[in-house]
């Protein structure tokens, strides 16, 4: 079977014979030719083409006429600013100067998550350590009254053994029933 | 505060480096705001986008700050990148905004920018042109807009150049078949 050739751009391994070309193979390198890619040779066969095809030449005039309107619809496009403003050009210079300040202000949403898991580690770490320290001064105490060197000082002994009786959670050892006698310490001893 | 802990040479080598970067920026800024401001269509936009493309020139560029074809290829990439991540976050808010308007039963449309006015009579072309994917519109603009060849265009979007000529090939025709509907050819 004789197959055709396709013409390819510059770029591409090209035939480079002056056999005749199919409009479909001609359609697909109308804008390689137009906008100047095609190298002479291949630019060649198109021209020639081009002069006996009148499809191929309406084909070539709507890609220009396309083209056409772009560029007119690029002229309406008014305003577009040829410099950076003063503003913009500050910041750049402010990025190059200053890359930490500039890293944490474009990345401020994960500088805010981890300064706000920082701070609820911090306060839940205290509350914690307030929590611990309630409840080591609450744990069991063992007070010793009537200690031999209190029996100097009954004032101090009688204060404390009111307060202590004043206080509901607090059980007087010595008023536990069966508790015996303790023959090596005078004193009582209380616990809450 | 960064120039703590710098000896004279460093700081010198920075001042140098500042100096060749602002003429970069004079260089280059009014064909990247024109280049941004056709892909995202609002020019405050398009001043954000290309300030970004420059800090991150500064920030990445390893070579020497000198203006050469090869910083412009990947200034418009930068650029490009940055516009279209514009694009999509501006794309996840519309709908967002649609949703929300649709529930009080209006709808406001995005806010193009001041400064942006298009003629009717181009209006149509440049509609079609925005119903173009975006890789096609880039191409398109680099071709038609910024007259650059294939090759450039090659360096600029990484494809390659048989692929460049094969997504522009297509990109006209639907271009010319869109205006043939609308009556615009």
């Amino acid at each position: 079977m004789n197959q055709e050739p396709k013409i390819s751009p510059d770029h591409e391994k090209a035939d480079t014979g002056d056999r005749k070309m199919k409009c479909e193979d001609i359609r697909a390198v109308l804008f390689d030719y137009m906008t100047r890619e095609l190298g002479s040779a291949r630019s060649d066969l198109v021209r020639e083409h081009l002069r006996k095809c009148e499809n191929c030449q309406a084909a070539v005039a709507e890609i220009r006429t396309t083209l056409e309107l772009l560029h007119s619809a690029s002229e309406t496009e008014t305003g577009i600013p040829d410099h950076l403003s003063q503003e913009r050009r500050e910041r750049i210079i402010w990025a190059l100067t200053h890359p930490i300040m500039d890293w944490i202000e474009r990345h401020h949403i994960i500088v805010s998550i981890i300064v706000a898991i920082v701070v609820i580690m911090a306060v839940f770490s205290v509350l914690r350590r307030i929590e611990v320290w309630k409840t080591e001064s609450s744990e069991c105490i063992t007070v010793t009254i009537g200690h031999p060197q209190d029996k100097e000082n009954p004032e101090i002994t009688t204060n404390i053994q009111n307060r202590i009786q004043s206080d509901k959670n607090i059980k007087m050892e010595s008023d536990l029933p069966g508790r015996p006698e303790r023959s090596s310490r005078t004193s009582d001893t209380v616990s809450y | 505060m960064l120039d703590v802990g710098m000896s004279e040479t460093q700081k010198r080598l920075r001042a140098e480096r500042i100096q060749a970067f602002d003429a970069i920026v004079s260089e280059y800024e009014g064909t990247l705001l024109r280049y941004v401001a056709r892909i995202v269509y609002d020019y405050d936009v398009a001043q954000d986008v290309v300030q970004e493309t420059f800090i991150r020139l500064f920030k990445n560029w390893r070579d020497e700050l000198q203006s050469s074809p090869q910083i412009l290829s990947w200034l418009y990439r930068v650029a490009h990148n940055c516009a279209v991540d514009h694009l999509r976050k501006e794309f996840r808010r519309n709908i967002l905004h649609i949703r929300h308007a649709r529930e009080r039963q209006e709808f406001i449309p995005p806010n193009r920018g001041e400064g942006f006015h298009i003629s009717e009579a181009a209006e149509k072309a440049a509609g079609v042109l925005r119903k173009l994917s975006l890789r096609e519109q880039q191409l398109v603009i680099l071709k038609v807009y910024e007259e650059k060849s294939y090759r450039e265009i090659s360096d600029i979007t990484g494809l390659t150049v048989s692929n460049v000529g094969y997504i522009l090939h297509y990109a006209m025709k639907k271009m010319a078949e869109e205006l043939k509907k609308v009556r615009a050819i």
